[in-house]
């Protein structure tokens, strides 16, 4: 029986929920006798020079090793962007000079034998700084929005200036998105050993050969000379997908102290370490004959980048060309510098957050013609991708509007704004289209199996608590032939076959194709090693006609004349074999299709109207993603999106003091991510499809369980009040 | 963290003996919140004095009311709290999280301090936890303010949901203090701020808290707390109100409004409280008593909505304590 397919529970479950797993910040447990810990001291001005450091009463401390600052930090080189993600640049300025560029920014880094007297010597380190005066928002600094130098924009595809000329009726609303973090539970934890041979860290990352490759060339050492691993991870969201400070700081102070060292930021210090969603003021028109078929799209955004970051990050509007079959569309975005740290991905940096908008746009559209919202997407559907005019590898968004409103019960829909009730409550019903682009990543795997007939599946990728560890597992146990309980996976470490990053839902795609890959090149080995063997049974037979059934192989049509893997190894003296394989991304450039995930979400809101207070009460959520590999890991997944898109309708927002642009809501209790009170019965469809053009047809879920989300919500509370709140989250007083 | 001793008592005398002499010695109870304050530096404490060893742990009811120890576990759960004081066990079951509220105790959550954001980040200005380094909120993101009570100097908000509700029951704090004992009304616990906001209660320093009395009244049972926040639970309120009433023939003969999320102690809404006694309890009153309760705010840039919140969640309020 395939693995593929079957909710099977996660591999790695039993140790997390027993507290076996060890995650970063519980490293090492071995041999941590010579471990030390490392604390930062963060800037509390947003712009300026630090004038002095005065570190006498917090080297007198006890317990205290080393302090370190500008003045007496290795030097470092330069990252070139296209190495790492991120704020690349910012490796000049981790502690290598006095400028301040954001609040949060490290300016020394404290270390003792203890947490506790680390912590303490480091609130005794007194830094004055001569302050500027910053940019603290995007709305200051509008008049001074420049276009990106490096990014161009999506192809534009006809004329927009005209399509909104023809137009029957035109839409023109402008819509703020907030900066948010990610909040992964786990905060950012690094451990690092600094000997002559080798540097090893320990780091919670979405990326562990990023971080070899940046700490490689910042401290000027061979990739070779840098092993990281990261085994468990807490969440992480796009937030530790980038280059940031605190493995950079925790390096340095392992270099110079010759002591293994440990920092882990605190959550106040997550505001700043790893980066944010951006800031986004999205303008857009949309041009509609009267029937509702779209003549144009045009989307002008705003996005705020970091005062020192010299390339602006990503480009939110990307994705609005995709999901409508608009004759003209336009999408542009300028920035804005902002003494923030540099904005990062979070679960999907375009469409997360570029759709939002345009989602938001098309219900207004469809109350102004008096169309059903979903109605009004069924007219615009594109055939092909309007953007680069190819056809969809695979397309299912018609089949999740269908199946999606159907379990949702969309035809029941008064659409009278204001005219739903239950009780005293306002009830609202929205929906919204998601779409996200579908690729993966170059990846190695390499699969080994031993003389007992157990295999294992080997990785350089990450778990980010997704379900990585169990689809590699159920990928390679199908390819090699064997039960699921035969086969064992191993990520998360830099000696290990390369992986990429876990990140722009590419990780399941990559993983699944490169195991996938690796486990058939081990079945194929070990079936030419049988045939060419007179001690099997299956010695002359033709490689092809050899099957493989839960580790027995024989030849088609007598499956009495076989043996098991373990006897092959055993008869021949091996101890094992293995094989590896590479997945090799199509490469865009010449792409005769486009590849994208699709999707629906539909929900429904009470809303309070004399107090304000919304509530989600249903949601259902249809996806086309491809195949599923692991129904179980992928519902968790789309349920951790949707209250995630939860957070961002409702609840969420980064709160910055326009004074000084310090962030005043650092912390768990001040900003707000959904509770369990918040989160409703979530409904996760998914609409299967065979994709020819995409290996196992694994599309991705991370980031298409979240888009549309938000936006489908906004809609539901403007069906339900009448009012149309066009800047998230909608807390209760916008709605008073 | 700044290093500190850790000592257990065993007896209300020896605890007020320890910590009274000592200006930087501080109760612990549940130590959900003074942990917090330690660790970032809001309070620098050098030695720390457990409690909870105390006797004062009891939950009694009687025909002059509930006695409440200050380390009382769970009150929110007493059957006669529930049925006699249910605005006391709403207002308990609407603070914190269960998680929370399997630590805490109702001394240490009627002594938490503020969660105004310029006073829970140390290296912001705050008058409140740094006398002359001025107000960060005055200026700044004051959503969560206050719009009653404030000063030039402070404008902050007490967090506490139970304070609110006791405020609302006439409950007075018994405390034991080097001088000895003494009862304060949960209403003038908390001082406002004036020109002295880092002065927060009325409590001397050493002053225990070791129980809580609500008196028996007329009003108690026909109570409701209601709390209106950014998330559906886990969250310190944009604005809560505590009702109680006591309607006999069809009129209101006595009421308490309280609010919450607006002051920097539970305020007592007694413009609102003349409006309603003496009239029916119906649409036109709440409303007449919303409007009352919102009257004389002073609201700041951010916070304007609380005015209109107010006005709708004390005629909700008391539309919950309507036959
Ligand atoms: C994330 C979070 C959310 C929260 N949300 C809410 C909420 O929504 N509503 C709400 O009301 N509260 C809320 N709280 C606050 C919580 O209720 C308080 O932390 C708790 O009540 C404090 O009680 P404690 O026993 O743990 O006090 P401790 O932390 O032990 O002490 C708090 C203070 O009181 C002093 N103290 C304690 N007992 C006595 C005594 N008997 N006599 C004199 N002084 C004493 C201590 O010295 C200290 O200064 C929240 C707390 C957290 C951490
Ligand atoms: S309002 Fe009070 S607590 Fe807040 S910053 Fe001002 S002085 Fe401090």
């Amino acid at each position: 029986m395939s693995a593929v397919g079957q909710p099977l529970a996660r591999v790695e479950g039993r140790l997390k929920v027993t507290g076996a797993a060890r995650y970063t910040a519980d490293l090492p447990q071995d041999d941590g006798k010579d471990l030390v810990h490392a604390v930062a001291v963060c800037a509390t001005v947003a712009k300026g020079r630090i004038t002095s450091i005065d570190a006498r009463q917090a080297r007198a401390a006890g317990g205290v090793l080393e302090l370190i600052t500008h003045r007496n930090a290795p030097r470092l080189r330069p990252v070139p962007a296209q190495e790492v993600f991120g704020p690349a640049h910012e490796t000049l300025l981790v502690l290598q000079d006095d400028r301040v560029h954001y609040s949060g920014q490290p300016v020394a880094v404290v270390v003792a034998d203890t947490l506790e007297n680390a912590t303490h010597a480091a609130s005794l380190v007194r830094v004055e700084y001569a302050a500027e005066r910053p940019v603290a928002t995007l709305f200051e600094g509008i008049d001074d929005a420049f276009d990106s130098p490096r990014h161009a924009p999506p192809a534009t595809v006809g004329d927009a200036d005209r399509g909104l000329a023809e137009a029957a009726v035109v839409i023109d609303r402008t819509y703020t998105t907030p900066a948010q973090h990610h909040h992964p539970m786990e905060t950012m934890a690094t451990t690092v050993r600094w000997t002559a041979e080798e540097v090893t860290v320990h780091v919670s990352t979405q990326t562990i050969s990023m971080i070899r490759d940046g700490l490689a060339t910042t401290f000027g050492l061979r990739p070779e000379q840098v092993r990281v691993v990261s085994e468990f991870l807490g969440g992480g969201f796009g937030g530790k997908g980038a280059w940031c400070w605190p493995s950079v700081v925790t390096a340095m102070a392992a270099r110079l102290t010759g002591r293994q060292v440990r920092l882990v930021t605190t959550r106040r210090q997550m505001f700043a370490a790893t980066g944010q969603r951006p800031h986004s003021v999205q303008r857009v028109r949309l041009g509609a004959r009267r029937d509702g078929v779209l003549t144009a799209i045009a989307q002008d955004c705003v996005g705020d980048t970091s005062a020192f970051y010299d390339t602006p990050p990503f480009f939110i509007g990307a994705a609005t060309p995709v999901p409508y079959a608009a004759p003209n569309i336009r999408t542009t975005q300028r920035f804005v510098r902002v003494n923030c740290q540099t904005p990062v991905p979070m679960r999907s940096p375009v469409e997360g957050v570029g759709l939002v908008s345009i989602e938001s746009a098309m219900d207004e559209l469809a109350a102004e013609l008096g169309v059903d919202p979903l109605e009004l997407r069924r007219r615009n559907y594109a055939e092909r991708d309007p953007n680069s005019g190819l056809p969809w590898s695979s397309n299912g968004l018609l089949e999740c509007y269908e199946r999606g409103a159907r379990r949702f019960g969309w035809p029941e829909r008064n659409p009278k704004p204001r005219s739903m009730r239950d009780g005293r409550y306002l009830v609202g019903w929205g929906m919204a289209t998601a779409v996200r682009h579908a690729g993966s990543d170059p990846t190695s795997a390499l699969v080994r199996l031993g003389a007992d007939g157990r295999a294992v599946v080997q990785i350089g990728s990450q778990d980010l608590g997704t379900g990585t560890f169990t689809i590699m597992t159920q990928v390679a146990a199908d390819a090699l032939g064997v039960p699921v309980a035969m086969m064992r996976a191993e990520l998360g470490d830099t000696d290990l076959p390369n992986g990429g990053g876990s990140f722009g839902s590419h990780t399941a795609a990559s993983v699944a194709a490169a195991a996938r890959l690796a486990g058939e090149a081990l079945r194929a080995k070990v079936i030419r090693i049988a045939v060419a063997d007179d001690g099997s049974p299956l010695s002359g037979a033709s490689p092809d006609d050899v099957l493989v059934d839960d580790g027995y192989l024989f030849v088609r049509g007598d499956r009495s004349r076989g043996e098991r893997y373990a006897q092959i190894l055993r008869r021949n003296r091996l101890q094992a074999v293995d094989a590896t394989g590479e997945h090799t991304p199509p490469p865009r450039e010449g792409a005769t299709v486009a590849r994208w995930a699709f999707g629906a979400d539909f929900t429904e809101v009470k809303v309070d109207p004399e107090l304000g207070t919304v509530r989600v009460t249903r949601h259902v959520k249809a996806i086309e993603a491809g195949r599923i590999i692991n129904p179980r890991t992928a519902r968790s997944q789309v349920i951790g999106g949707v209250v995630m898109g939860i957070g961002q309708a409702l609840t969420e927002a980064t709160e910055v003091d326009r004074r000084d642009a310090r962030i005043t809501n650092a912390s768990f209790w001040g900003y707000h991510v959904p509770v369990n009170a918040d989160v409703p019965d979530i409904d996760a469809i998914f609409v299967e499809r065979d994709d020819p053009h995409i290996p196992g047809s694994v599309k991705g879920l991370g980031e298409i369980a979240t888009i549309g989300t938000a936006p489908a919500i906004a809609n539901a509370v403007f069906h339900a009040t009448g009012k149309r709140v066009r800047d998230l989250p909608i807390t209760p007083d916008k709605l008073l | 963290m700044r290093p500190f001793s850790y000592t257990t008592v065993s007896s209300v005398r020896s605890a007020v003996l320890q910590v009274s002499p000592d200006p930087k010695a501080q109760y612990v109870a549940g130590a959900t919140e003074v942990l917090n304050l330690v660790r970032e530096g809001q309070i620098a404490a050098d030695r720390l004095v457990d409690i909870r060893a105390l006797p004062l742990t009891s939950i009694r009811a009687g025909a002059d009311g509930l006695h409440i120890g200050a380390l009382a576990r769970h009150v929110e759960n007493h059957p006669v709290v529930r049925r006699d004081y249910p605005v006391l066990a709403q207002a308990l079951l609407a603070g914190a999280s269960p998680q929370v509220r399997n630590m805490f105790t109702p001394g240490g959550n009627l002594l938490q301090r503020t969660r105004c954001s310029y006073y829970r980040d140390v290296s912001f200005a705050c008058n409140r936890r740094e006398p002359g380094s001025g107000c960060g909120a005055l200026e700044g993101n004051n959503r969560y303010n206050a719009i009653f009570g404030g000063s030039d100097h402070c404008i902050a908000v007490h967090p506490s949901d139970l304070a609110v509700a006791l405020t609302a029951l006439d409950a007075v704090a018994r405390t034991q203090g080097p001088a000895g004992a003494r009862a304060i009304p949960i209403e003038e616990l908390h001082r406002l701020p004036g020109e002295e906001p880092h002065r927060e209660t009325v409590l001397e320093h050493g002053e225990l808290i070791t129980g809580i009395d609500v008196p028996a009244s007329r009003f108690a049972a026909r109570s409701h707390y209601l709390k209106i926040r950014d998330r559906a639970s886990f969250a310190f309120a944009l604005v809560s109100v505590a009702v109680a009433v006591d309607v006999r023939r069809g009129v209101v003969r006595d009421c308490r409004i309280a609010l919450g999320g607006v002051a920097p102690r539970p305020w007592r809404a007694r413009a609102a409280e003349a409006a309603l006694t003496g009239k029916p309890l119906n649409e036109a009153s709440r409303r007449a008593a919303g409007k009352a309760a919102a009257s004389g705010a002073v609201p700041r840039r951010h916070n304007r909505f609380k005015v209109a919140m107010v006005e709708r969640a004390v005629a909700r309020a008391l539309s919950e304590v309507e036959d």
